[in-house]
């Protein structure tokens, strides 16, 4: 497993870039790549007609009610913002530290942040009582509000999060322009219309290049801010288990940690079922990522241990009640699986070499994103039960998700995994002329070779 | 009034009286139809009624006029602008004496009654306490706090909860979004939501919404106690202090640092000094509007009411 | 009852107000029914009235209460459907047959209660009577059998004085009673004085202190009790439920020098509204969103300029 080499001879940089191009352009699905989105449609579908019974009948369809009054819509909103800081992991922090390996990763990340930071948008709407009058935000919106700077906050994100997108998207677009034959009409019009009229001139790539580093290093404080300030939905309140200064940095070492597991997690599916990106998502990317992620995960139990360990020490009062229920009480077979299967087993299987390999990769990676799922139900929902609770029915002190409530959260996870999808069906995933300058490419030569398609 | 003006209204009375004894029953009858007259125009704008009173004239004639004077005793209340106001120049406090609680439950009662509460949303709780093992158990009602620094207020994204010059925390569930972050913040867990169509919504269907009442209520907003102010403003007393059969709760101005359960009125400053009166978890820097006096030599002795709590519950499933 | 009807339609067509007349035509109608639907259900219920009469600085109002029994308990009468009428009796004139004396009709609140406020007007006139005597009374309720209750209430007076100075302050009360012809001192009634607070009465001097030879009871007032923000204190004197007086309250406002603690004012504060938030949150949050969203727009434009550059080379 070494570094690729880097390429000086411009023939063979020619050369390579329209191996590329062959390579990477978007192309219609196989049936593996159909029934996937088909499944993943009528997910979302089923989610967005219970939403429908909702907002007829109120949010008595789910099993929320007074105690706990918070439910997987939350702690599915605080997992869409979790992984989204993926984005700004890979394409701002790498790219900022010039680590070698990370252009053809940037845009897998890019486009899991931007769906999941629309759809936690979404899921937020869906969580209010009365989501018709969302328009009082902004009629009468307090600063003083955590919501209002969460509101700010991931609008904000999801702007730059798109525009992170786009820069170094513009390329792409007008290549599968150029190139592209015998797709519909709208297609067509869809990549003239996105790529801006790009024509590989200096001027437009050194706007481009321009931008991407003004955005890279804003991107950064402001994903950072996004999960902040979602912790301090929590922190900011005098909740048992929610009551923690730690909260922020707590939130954002997860949220690293369930990003990263979510880009292998992509990168491994890419890698399945386009046998050709096995040359740009090689076997040193997994390496590096695997690395990484444990170096995030240890952050992340430290924190944890944080988190937990002092509160432990003190057991006082209400704490010490909500810690039984974790610890030893009804959570406990649930917190105890996603500490040792989110946190605890991918450390150990990829602190080695063989553990770091694609397959075994793939699975600590789903371990972790669906352990940070759990952990964040586990964050949000026992918190609320350790007030007094008398003269309420037996059936509000304990809180378990209707079907139709499950029916909506999956209905948004799918959601956003359809938008991952449909990127991946219509624009290149991986960016070839980040790649090529990765290697060495001088981007006179970029720009030479990707105008030929214009000059013929 | 000055006391000369009062003299001379005395003087002018006597007046009238000793002119008066020599009139006759006529002019009585004919002073009730000025009467009516003005009643007519003091309720002018209630609707006429269609029904007719007969009155005697000075002539000893009967003539018939309409009883346009019908009055209502239900008066509706301030706007949900007016009501971000707070009463002028009052601060309410309320003072809970555990020691009179026998968990008798008609404060509760009477405030469900009122405020219309449909389903499990209930405003006044009544909870058994016992702070540790070997400390007796006592009864403790808990309506909102009314905080003065309210964390619920706080964390409001669209203001629909705020808080009075005159020290309420009122809920306005014609702007709430329903976001439950109050609910969150909230550290006495007083505010309850309406996940479902409120059930006793046909009984208030067609009355005006005021945050001063709290209905009717609305589906996916957030509710709670609200002092009553639509009470206050008349200088009742709130539901649950006038139903109270024990004296429990008082309600005052710290203004006048007075409180009243209705039988009896006290300093609120030397009842406090008296009793030692306390605020619910105070610790927390959220300046609560009630205060509790500790359940010492208490009026009941403290006994759990079987029967009425599995009724409760039998009612919940 | 015809007649009525048409007098009175003819009435109001005069009046021009058909629309109305229109409404109120329907209300008899149903009016009617519902009386002849109660008529045919002979059992109703039946339920006390009780009526207590008060004078608050000579003006009279009447309370009328109702109750009714079930199961030994007596619970506040919230389903009537009529309007409890107030008859003035005086020898003759009285007569609720064709609804002579007459004061006023109210509709009892959810606590089975109302007040009659007399009206000034009445008020005036009365007040040479002396001794007043007040029906209430409701007929053909659908639900309530007719009640009927009656008050009597000789004539008292109070007079109520004030002696302040700077280490003493003292109300003093007089209760006179009318007559022969003069108000007269009473003794040996309980009289009550106190300071007027938002719900009640705070009780000042001795409980139970009874009226002396000269009808006279003193009380001093607590130095440091807060009076209103503009210097004033109001002091009652009061008979409650006396058998032949009723309850009569006179009160007067007097100077006084201790204010109230001030009401904390909200201010900026994280608590207070959107527009009242605390300027340090407002400036910080205001240039950091104008940083990122100028920083925003700006890549916006350059967006912007990537397309011009791409038109201008194709063209």
């Amino acid at each position: 497993m070494e570094e690729p080499k880097k390429i000086t001879n411009e023939a063979e940089a020619i050369q390579m870039l329209r191996q590329y191009n062959d390579d990477l352009l978007p192309r219609k699905f196989g049936i593996v790549g159909n029934t996937w989105t088909a499944l993943l449609i009528i997910i979302f579908l089923t989610g967005v007609y219970c939403y429908t019974n909702q907002l007829r009948y109120g949010l008595s369809i789910t099993g929320m009610r007074d105690f706990v009054f918070w439910g997987i819509y939350i702690s599915n909103f605080v997992f869409f913002v979790a992984i989204s800081l993926v984005g700004s992991l890979v394409t701002a922090v790498l790219y900022l530290l010039n680590i070698p390996w990370r252009a053809p990763l940037s845009r897998i990340s890019e486009v899991i942040a931007v769906a999941a930071v629309i759809f936690a948008g979404l899921i937020i709407i869906v969580d209010m009582g009365r989501p018709e009058r969302i328009v009082n935000m902004f009629l009468h919106g307090r600063i003083q509000s955590p919501i209002v700077w969460d509101v700010m906050v991931v609008t904000t994100y999801m702007t730059l999060s798109i525009l992170l997108l786009y820069f170094p998207l513009l390329p792409g677009i007008a290549f599968c322009r150029d190139n592209l034959k015998g797709i519909p009409k709208w297609q067509k019009w869809m990549y003239n219309i996105l790529s801006l009229g790009w024509k590989y001139s200096p001027e437009q790539y050194h706007i481009v290049k321009k931008a991407i580093t003004i955005l890279s290093v804003m991107i950064i404080p402001v994903a950072l801010c996004i999960h902040t300030v979602t912790s301090w939905l929590f922190a900011s309140t005098y909740r048992p288990g929610w009551d923690s200064t730690n909260f922020g940095a707590y939130f954002v070492s997860g949220a690293f940690v369930v990003g990263a597991g979510g880009v292998i997690a992509g990168m491994a599916v890419l890698r399945k079922f386009y046998p050709s990106y096995k040359t740009y998502l090689t076997d040193l990317h997994f390496d590096r990522m695997g690395k990484l992620l444990v170096l995030l995960t240890v952050v992340y139990a430290y924190f944890s241990i944080n988190e937990y360990l002092i509160p432990a020490y003190k057991m006082k009062g209400e704490e010490a009640e909500h810690l039984h229920e974790l610890f030893t009480g009804y959570y406990a077979p649930l917190f105890w699986s996603v500490q040792f299967f989110g946190m605890v087993l991918p450390i150990i299987v990829l602190l080695f070499k063989k553990g770091r390999k694609p397959i075994p990769m793939f699975i600590m990676a789903v371990l972790v994103v669906v352990g940070a799922w759990f952990k964040r139900y586990l964050i949000v929902i026992p918190t609320m039960s350790y007030l007094p609770i008398q003269e309420i029915p037996e059936a509000w002190k304990h809180y378990a998700p209707t079907f139709q409530e499950w029916a909506i959260t999956l209905g948004s996870l799918a959601g956003a995994l359809l938008i991952i999808t449909f990127f991946v069906r219509f624009f290149p995933i991986i960016s070839v002329w980040e790649v090529a300058e990765e290697r060495g490419v001088s981007h006179e030569t970029i720009y030479k070779h990707l105008n030929e398609g214009n000059e013929k | 009034m000055s006391q000369k003006t009062e003299e001379n209204n005395e003087k002018k009375t006597r007046e009238d009286n000793s002119r008066r004894d020599f009139l006759k029953l006529g002019v009585f009858a004919a002073g009730l139809t000025v009467a009516g007259a003005g009643l007519q125009k003091a309720f002018s704008e209630e609707k006429e009624t269609g029904e007719k009173v007969k009155v005697l004239t000075t002539e000893g004639k009967v003539v018939e006029v309409d009883t346009a004077h019908i009055k209502k005793a239900e008066v509706c209340c301030v706007s949900p602008k007016e009501s971000r106001e707070g009463i002028p120049n009052k601060k309410w406090v309320m003072v809970i004496d555990l020691s009179r609680c026998k968990h008798a439950l008609k404060c509760q009662h009477s405030c469900q009654k009122y405020h219309h509460l449909s389903g499990m949303n209930v405003w006044l709780k009544v909870f058994k306490m016992q702070e540790s093992e070997n400390t007796a158990p006592y009864w403790m009602p808990k309506p909102c706090m009314h905080c003065d620094r309210p964390p619920c207020v706080k964390v409001c994204p669209v203001s629909a909860t705020y808080k009075r010059s005159d020290g309420i925390v009122l809920v306005d569930n014609e702007r709430c979004v329903g976001c439950r972050f109050c609910m969150a913040a909230c550290p006495y867990s007083t505010r309850s939501f309406n996940w479902e169509e409120p059930e006793l919504l046909s009984e208030t269907t067609g009355e005006t919404y005021s945050p001063e009442r709290g209905f009717p209520q609305k589906r996916g907003t957030v509710e709670k106690c609200d002092f009553c102010p639509d009470l206050l403003r008349q200088g009742k007393l709130p539901h649950c202090v006038a139903a109270c059969p024990n004296g429990v709760f008082y309600m005052g101005d710290m203004t006048e640092d007075t409180v009243t359960n209705g039988d009896e009125t006290l300093r609120f400053s030397q009842l406090m000094k008296d009793k030692s009166g306390y605020r619910l978890n105070d610790i927390l820097g959220t300046h609560p509007s009630v205060y509790y006096l500790p359940p010492v030599n208490r009026l009941f002795p403290f006994k759990e009411p079987v029967a009425e709590n599995s009724d409760k519950e039998k009612k919940a499933e | 009852m015809k007649n009525n009807f048409m007098n009175h339609l003819f009435k109001k067509l005069r009046h021009g107000t058909i629309s109305v007349s229109l409404i109120t035509v329907t209300c008899l109608f149903i009016n009617k029914e519902a009386i002849s639907q109660a008529e045919k259900d002979s059992a109703k219920l039946s339920a006390t009235m009780t009526v207590s009469y008060k004078a608050s600085n000579g003006s009279r109002s009447i309370k009328v209460n109702l109750k009714r029994k079930v199961e030994k308990k007596f619970i506040a009468v919230d389903n009537l459907k009529t309007p409890v009428s107030l008859y003035f009796k005086s020898v003759k004139e009285h007569n609720p047959a064709d609804g002579t004396g007459l004061v006023g009709k109210l509709y009892l609140g959810k606590d089975g209660e109302g007040v009659f406020e007399i009206p000034d007007d009445i008020n005036k006139l009365i007040s040479g009577l002396h001794k007043y005597t007040f029906i209430a009374k409701f007929d053909a309720d659908p639900i309530y059998e007719d009640a009927e209750e009656e008050i009597s209430i000789a004539d008292s007076k109070i007079t109520l004085s004030y002696l302040g100075e700077d280490s003493i302050k003292t109300a003093t009360a007089t209760l006179y009673e009318w007559k022969d012809s003069a108000y007269v001192p009473v003794a040996g009634a309980e009289l009550k004085l106190g300071i007027k607070r938002t719900f009640s009465i705070f009780p000042i001097g001795e409980s139970g202190a009874v009226t002396d030879s000269s009808g006279k009871v003193s009380a001093d007032l607590p130095l440091d009790m807060p009076g209103t923000f503009d210097r004033k204190i109001t002091i009652v004197a009061k008979i409650d439920e006396h058998e032949s007086f009723g309850n009569v309250e006179v009160s007067k406002e007097v100077p006084w020098s201790v204010l109230p603690e001030p009401i904390p004012e909200i201010g900026r504060a994280l608590w207070a509204t959107g527009d009242n938030a605390p300027y340090v949150l407002v400036f910080s949050s205001l240039s950091i969103i104008a940083v990122i969203w100028g920083t925003i727009f700006y890549l916006i434009s350059l967006l912007i300029k990537i397309r011009k550059i791409g038109r201008d080379k194709s063209s």
